[in-house]
């Protein structure tokens, strides 16, 4: 027994305990024989130590409270709010709120294993099953149904070294263990994720009918198609704010005869024949103009005929981790509205039936998952970019065909509100600034909010997840990763200077000293 | 010295002793003991109080009584109010009094030696009585114990010094 109810209200109960626990801390009471979950919210000292006795150093507030009478043992007690989760109802597979708090006097219990347990959703290691980690300061795993992340998208949300890469790596294992088989894509903006691919030689990946396989795009690697561009992506590319009414209607009237000659798949030649066809005395000098901002489609990412090959890229049991580390921002965007485009089309059009197996790089029979690094950068709050149109099509609509989605991000305020409201299940690490909390309040489940206020202390790899994935949002300790996290770590730069100059000092040529004699003291 | 005799027990801690008329009273806050046969009840005097022998007014004019009787201090009697603290039994300190004095009991002066051995408890410093008695020695009594256990305990001097500070804020 950790503690005794005190009294209840409307806002849940309290208890006084002689223990201190944390805030987020499961606990629980019987009541007609079956045990109900609650969750410790807040803790004070119920009785506090005179003032004056704390205000002098050398003194033990203890030794100067027993000198005057006063029961050191009294402040040793705790009151605590906390609230009530509920029973676990086997045939409803959830908890169920009995609607009643704890009566005074009613004995609060540390919650055991045999009531954490149904926190999951799904048995560790079976189809489906995402151990994550463990409940903070117990030993119970806590498990994600993979199914329903996939189905219903998931955000990873933590201040920068809080841990959020290091909590995708583990997530992204699981997805790749043999229970699960996943085909996963980690769009990768500062290729922080390479040592994944360790998973595919992992003893704990491997068993004899199948080993994971992990393919890296490196940025050279990369290729965005031409034809696949839109529109006003061409504009977004070509256009420096330089580029006038005239050479816009222009360009747009030569795209469009291009692909009403249904021209699906044209090359920078055909486009470019398309602009000069328009070319006539009056458009001389604008048809040179667009000519010289087309230039801008040379640059080697844009080719005539190599594209994203989604079929490669999406296999089942595959990692594909496509590093855009490098590639400016603007670049970063197309890229990912152009995958997501092709990817969306054909979940959609392989579940509709518009293609099959004679549709290559089309069909893609299965749902898949993809992981959005720096998700703020594809689908901002304020401002425009490229891949936010599609990415909130997806987040809406993916569930019907299949596209599952990680938004990762530090800065959740400055991520669209929207897209953030359609994962489902949230992963919450420490976040200090208060804007972004007040925007994780406003995005996830009514009953998380109570442990909003753990996430400035919460430790690094320690997280509140909600949401679907789980039965009741819960504080988890990330479990430890299988594969190693050298990328994603902050650097040491004493210990690296240290070795540079040890380095230096053994390698290179002595430093040439001034000649004394020679000196003439100019 | 005897400082007086117990005329009225009210409760186990609460007593009322008469000063003779000719003794030098002794200041509110001042530890006393009585002696009994098994060891020493140790209080406090927390009051005093002058007053008329309501006998000796009918021999005044009753014109100038209400002049004169609130002032007359040849006829006074005076009253220490005694609060009971503990006990000293065989050597062991007691913050507690089971069985309070007996009428003409005689109250006398705490020596220093005796202050000093009521304030250790179990072997160590304490003044562990003071927040029980809290409620019934007013602020200026309590300040003045502490000043007299700092004189003879200057060991805790610090202590002490939080507790003054305590005691002037709190009562």
């Amino acid at each position: 027994m950790i503690g005794i109810v005190n009294h209840s209200d409307e806002e849940g109960f309290s208890f006084i305990s002689g223990e201190r626990l944390p805030g987020g801390m499961f606990a629980c009471y019987l009541e007609d024989e079956r045990k109900i979950l609650c969750r410790v919210k807040h803790g004070e000292p119920l009785k506090q130590y005179p003032q004056e006795f704390l205000l002098d150093m050398e003194l033990s507030p203890d030794e100067v409270s027993l000198f005057y009478g006063l029961d050191p043992r009294d402040f040793k007690y705790y009151s605590y709010s906390a609230s009530v989760v509920g029973y676990f109802d086997a045939s409803m597979g959830e908890f169920v709120n009995p609607r009643t708090n704890p009566a005074s006097g009613v004995k609060i219990d540390r919650a055991g294993e045999d009531i954490l347990k149904d926190i999951s959703k799904v048995k560790a290691g079976e189809s489906g099953s995402a151990l994550i980690g463990n409940v903070l300061g117990e030993n119970t795993g806590v498990v994600l149904s993979v199914r329903d992340i996939v189905s219903q998208h998931l955000s990873v949300i933590a201040s920068t070294g809080a841990g959020k890469s290091y909590t995708v790596g583990v997530l992204v294992e699981e997805l790749l263990k043999p229970y699960n088989m996943a085909p996963v894509l980690i769009f990768d903006p500062h290729g922080e994720y390479s040592s994944l691919l360790e998973i595919s030689n992992a003893p704990e990946f491997v068993i004899s009918s199948y080993r994971p396989k992990v393919k890296i795009v490196k940025p050279k690697d990369i290729k965005i198609r031409i034809s696949d561009l839109l529109v006003s992506d061409f504009m977004s590319i070509m256009d420096d704010g330089t580029m006038s009414d005239k050479m816009k209607t222009l360009f747009r009237s030569a795209f469009h005869n291009l692909k009403n000659n249904s021209k699906k798949q044209f090359t920078r030649n055909e486009l470019k024949q398309e602009i000069e066809a328009l070319r006539d005395k009056n458009n001389d000098s604008t048809i040179d103009g667009i000519n010289w901002r087309f230039g801008k489609l040379y640059a080697s990412i844009f080719d005539d005929f190599q594209t994203i090959p989604l079929a490669d890229y999406f296999k089942v049991g595959q990692l594909t981790i496509m590093d855009v580390s490098g590639i400016d921002e603007t670049v970063q965007q197309l890229i990912a509205s152009i995958m997501l485009r092709r990817l969306f089309d054909a979940r959609e059009g392989t579940e509709n039936n518009r293609y099959n197996e004679s549709h290559v790089d089309k069909f893609l029979p299965y749902p898949v998952f993809l992981v959005i690094e720096e998700a703020h950068r594809f689908a901002p709050q304020s401002g425009e970019a490229k891949s936010k149109s599609i990415l909130k099509t997806i987040l809406s609509e993916g569930r019907k065909f299949g596209i599952g989605v990680c938004l990762v991000s530090q800065r959740p305020s400055k991520l669209d509100a929207d897209s953030l409201s359609q994962c489902m299940t949230q992963i919450t690490m420490r976040i200090i600034n208060p804007t972004d909390q007040q925007q994780i309040a406003q995005s996830i489940e009514s009953a998380s909010r109570d442990l909003i206020s753990e996430l400035p202390s919460l430790a690094r790899g320690q997280a509140i997840i909600s949401g679907v994935a789980i039965n009741t949002p819960a504080l988890v300790k990330i479990r430890k990763r299988l594969t190693s996290d050298t990328k994603g770590r902050s650097k040491d730069a004493p210990v690296i200077w240290a070795a540079e100059r040890k380095y230096g000092e053994k390698h290179r040529a002595p430093e040439v000293k001034a000649d004394k004699e020679m000196d003439i003291g100019v | 010295m005897t400082l007086g005799d117990i005329i009225r027990v009210e409760d186990a801690n609460t007593y009322v002793a008469k000063i003779p008329p000719d003794a030098k009273k002794e200041r509110i806050g001042s530890f006393i003991k009585i002696t009994k046969d098994d060891g020493l009840i140790v209080g406090v005097i927390k009051n005093i109080t002058n007053s008329i022998p309501e006998d000796l007014i009918p021999y005044i004019d009753p014109e100038l009584q209400p002049k004169y009787a609130p002032f007359n201090e040849d006829f006074r009697n005076s009253y220490y109010f005694i609060h009971g603290l503990g006990t000293i039994r065989n050597g062991i300190v007691k913050y507690d009094i089971d069985s309070p004095p007996d009428v003409r009991d005689n109250i006398e002066i705490l020596e220093n030696e005796e202050l000093k051995s009521f304030h250790i408890l179990n072997g160590k410093p304490s003044i562990a009585y003071f927040h029980p008695n809290s409620d019934a020695l007013s602020q200026k009594v309590l300040i003045k114990m502490i000043d007299q256990i700092e004189a003879q305990c200057p060991e805790c001097k610090a202590m002490l010094a939080l507790v003054r500070k305590y005691i002037k804020r709190n009562l």
